[in-house]
């Protein structure tokens, strides 16, 4: 009946006969075609960067996020839809929020990951989710009394604990750029300029304080977007050590 | 069966939830008000004290209905998670229904957060519990008591429908014999107000804790119809909970 | 959101009488009440017996035994450095003091407050509520919500279970990009905002009482040291005259930085205090 591969994908629930579900496998692919968000931890905290590809010069950058907080000892970085992203986003807040209502107490980073994976593989089953998987891969940082944690949750369902990942479409050279430079023993400050020296090496465009957004959270402060000031500080570090090489 | 309805008005009842039975008023001949009284009073008194790294929690096993005594041994308190213990007096069978939703909910949250629930957590989950059955309260007195989470004594009373605190002074009492212990827990433990005397109360061990909620038992159960039989002892530390029944007169 | 847990119970949920309309009504609207399931009793007309049988309000006269803790004394006035909050800390079960050291208000946020009386567990189960709301509206707006705004959520969430017996004399208040703020929300429904013509409220039993203090002695111009003192002093004759009253005051400064807790003093020593001062004004 089924002549060839496409016709496989032709519904969510419906497996390959080597087992593979292509609507998903698609999904992921969205999420490779995104911008590209890293995610470092470090004993002090976790750094979150992102790309902000910007589609015209006359375009806003403050009205792209790519970074939301969840709650306040926490947040999370997204490649892929964006829109998909708000709704899972939505999602964890309230599963936060409602956490906290219930135990008087915040919730675990874990807890959200498998929260905000719960509800990416229940598309379809409701009024206010997609009917198709959603297009999105989250880099999710937190702060709790495990210390600090990055989760990867992706549209498949799955998540997974990380030392440091990039997502997005130039995962792939910055994967291996954090798996040279990267040490579990790093200052938050040095996760800090890594996140932005491969971020400048993968992007296409110059990197500049318009075009990226960083984040983090420590234990101390919770969640905090680094602000402008900051960030040109940060970018200009970042500049000359590389020049200098 | 105790009834907590009034029965003014005419008002009539689906007949699926009669429960206070039909009748017929024999000097009227008028038929009687059908109630709907789903709860009993059962009694039963929980005094808790919470040390600087210990709580005892203590409540009597007589299960009592109207003038009768239906068991001499019945279990009051709920081992919740080893730090925390819950104990109620009240409707019985409410306090039973509370029991298995908390427990499941312990269960529940030790697998999805891979912890164990903590005493904080456990208080303020059973205050949203009573009163999501806030239009049709569960008959069941609380105490909460356990360690929090700096391993410091925690203690909590709650009415029928959640509004709870923790006691400042690490003390507190609820259920039948309530009004009769807790001016004597305020004496001897309390520090707020003048009425109870000394503006510094000495610090008690787990042993004299123990003790005097005994003695206090044994006093209480001399004034108190409900009270009596025996007393469930839960003393919780950092190592454990220990229990122990405590046997008083059966009169 | 999924407040509620509890196993479903097939004999007594909803489909009852005009209440579970009501229910179904808001979950529709939207309004953040769709997963709280409230189990009802299995009878004909919920709304009229939980009224009649599970409110604080009624119990005293007849002997009913689930007896919820309520009793209070609250009162807060706006003037020219904010506004004072303060308040008593006695929880009454008819006549049997359940607590001398309720904590009466409620800090919703770090910028706004809310206070106590009727129901404990009604105004505390739905200000927690209402702090949830808060900071929801607050991450996705990124920017505080307004007083006027959060007394409204309250307020409808009161409108929505009205005539089901809850029982909430609250005043919500803070400061926000119009100043300070000060609203009324009660279990009816209703919603007073203060301003220049009724700069204050009292709720609770010994509200008659505090509003007679307010009301001899409240100016607008009053400095932060005088307004505090007002505080005190309209609590403590209200702890005096009402046996529903008592224990511990503690008074709250609203700012535009947010609240502070100034005092907390046992009510105890105002009577020394206030009636060495009344002695020496009558003996000068």
């Amino acid at each position: 009946m089924f002549a060839t591969r496409t016709e496989y994908d032709r519904g969510v629930n419906t497996f390959s006969p080597d087992g593979r579900l292509f609507q998903i496998e698609y999904s992921l692919q969205a999420v490779n075609m995104g911008s590209t968000s890293l995610g470092v931890c470090t004993k002090e905290g976790v750094v979150l960067a992102v790309e902000k590809k910007l589609t015209s010069p006359l375009v806003e950058a403050d009205s792209v996020e790519k970074i939301m907080e969840i709650d306040q000892h926490m947040g999370a970085a997204m490649s892929g839809l964006v829109a998909d992203a708000r709704t899972l986003v939505e999602k964890a807040r309230m599963e936060a929020q409602n956490h906290l209502f219930t135990y008087n107490h915040p919730i675990r980073v874990q807890s959200t990951a498998q929260a905000i994976s719960d509800v990416a593989i229940g598309f379809g089953k409701g009024d206010d989710v997609p009917s198709r998987p959603f297009g999105v891969a989250l880099l999710l940082a937190g702060c709790d009394e495990r210390g600090p944690q990055l989760f990867y949750t992706d549209p498949s369902g799955s998540f997974s604990k990380w030392e440091a990942k990039a997502i997005g479409s130039g995962a792939q050279g910055a994967t291996n750029a954090l798996q040279e430079e990267y040490n579990s023993g790093m200052s938050l400050d040095d996760g800090l300029e890594l996140c932005l020296k491969i971020l400048k090496q993968v992007m296409e465009e110059k990197i500049e304080t318009k075009n990226v957004e960083v984040a983090v959270v420590t234990k101390e402060e919770g969640f905090k977007v680094i602000d402008e000031e900051q960030l040109s500080e940060l970018i200009a570090r970042v500049l000359v050590s590389s020049t200098n090489i | 069966m105790a009834s907590i309805a009034s029965s003014e008005g005419d008002r009539t009842l689906d007949p699926a939830m009669q429960v206070g039975g039909a009748g017929v008023d024999v000097a009227s001949s008028t038929p009687l008000q059908h109630r709907f009284s789903p709860y009993s009073w059962n009694g039963g008194t929980v005094l808790a004290v919470a040390g600087k790294d210990y709580c005892v929690v203590a409540t009597d096993k007589r299960l009592a209905e109207g003038y009768s005594i239906l068991s001499r041994k019945i279990d009051r308190a709920l081992q919740l998670t080893d730090k925390t213990v819950i104990a109620c007096g009240g409707s019985h069978n409410d306090v039973e229904a509370l029991y298995n939703h908390l427990k499941l909910r312990a269960v529940m949250y030790k697998y999805n957060h891979e912890e164990d629930l903590s005493t904080i957590g456990a208080a303020q989950l059973l205050s949203n519990t009573l009163y999501y059955k806030r239009f049709f309260p569960y008959y069941a007195l609380a105490v909460i008591a356990g360690l929090d989470d700096d391993g410091v004594g925690y203690v909590a009373g709650y009415d029928a429908v959640g509004s709870y605190l923790r006691s400042r002074d690490g003390y507190t009492a609820n259920g039948s014999a309530a009004a009769i212990a807790m001016p004597i827990l305020d004496n001897a433990l309390g520090k707020v107000g003048v009425s109870s005397g000394l503006d510094e109360k000495p610090e008690y061990s787990i042993a004299d804790t123990i003790e005097m909620l005994k003695d206090i038992f044994v006093t209480v159960g001399e004034r108190d119809i409900l009270c009596g039989d025996a007393v469930d002892i839960y003393a919780i530390t950092a190592t454990g909970t220990e229990h122990e029944v405590f046997e008083l007169k059966a009169d | 959101m999924d407040l509620l847990q509890a196993p479903p119970r097939g004999l007594f949920r909803e489909s009852h009488g005009a209440s579970a309309t009501r229910m179904d009504m808001a979950s529709a609207a939207g309004m953040g009440h769709d997963q709280m399931k409230f189990e009802l009793p299995g009878v004909q007309h919920p709304a009229e017996f939980v009224s009649q049988n599970f409110s604080p309000g009624t119990y005293e006269d007849n002997g009913k035994r689930l007896k919820f803790s309520k009793g209070t004394t609250t009162l807060a006035f706006i003037f020219k450095g904010g506004v004072i909050v303060s308040v008593d800390s006695r929880a009454s079960q008819g006549s049997y003091i359940g607590s001398q050291t309720v904590k009466k208000v409620i800090e919703i946020n770090p910028y706004l407050l809310g206070t106590m009386a009727g129901g404990a567990a009604d105004c505390l189960f739905w200000e927690r509520n209402l702090g949830m709301q808060c900071r929801m509206f607050e991450l996705r707006n990124k920017e505080r919500i307004s007083v006027a705004a959060a007394s409204k959520l309250l307020a409808n969430t009161m409108n929505y279970y009205k005539g089901m017996g809850l029982s909430m004399g609250t005043m919500i208040t803070g400061w926000d990009k119009r100043g300070p703020q000060l609203f009324y929300v009660d279990n009816d429904g209703t919603r007073l905002k203060a301003d220049g013509d009724k700069p204050f409220f009292c709720v609770g039993s010994g509200g008659t009482y505090a509003y007679g203090v307010l009301d001899s002695s409240y100016s607008f111009d009053l400095s932060d040291e005088e307004a505090i003192e007002l505080g005190k002093r309209a609590i403590y004759h209200a702890t005096y005259r009402d046996a529903y009253s008592g224990g511990v005051n503690n008074v709250y400064l609203v700012k535009e930085t947010g609240w502070t807790h100034v005092f907390s003093g046992d009510t105890y020593h105002h009577h020394d205090k206030y009636s060495a001062e009344r002695e020496a004004a009558a003996n000068p």
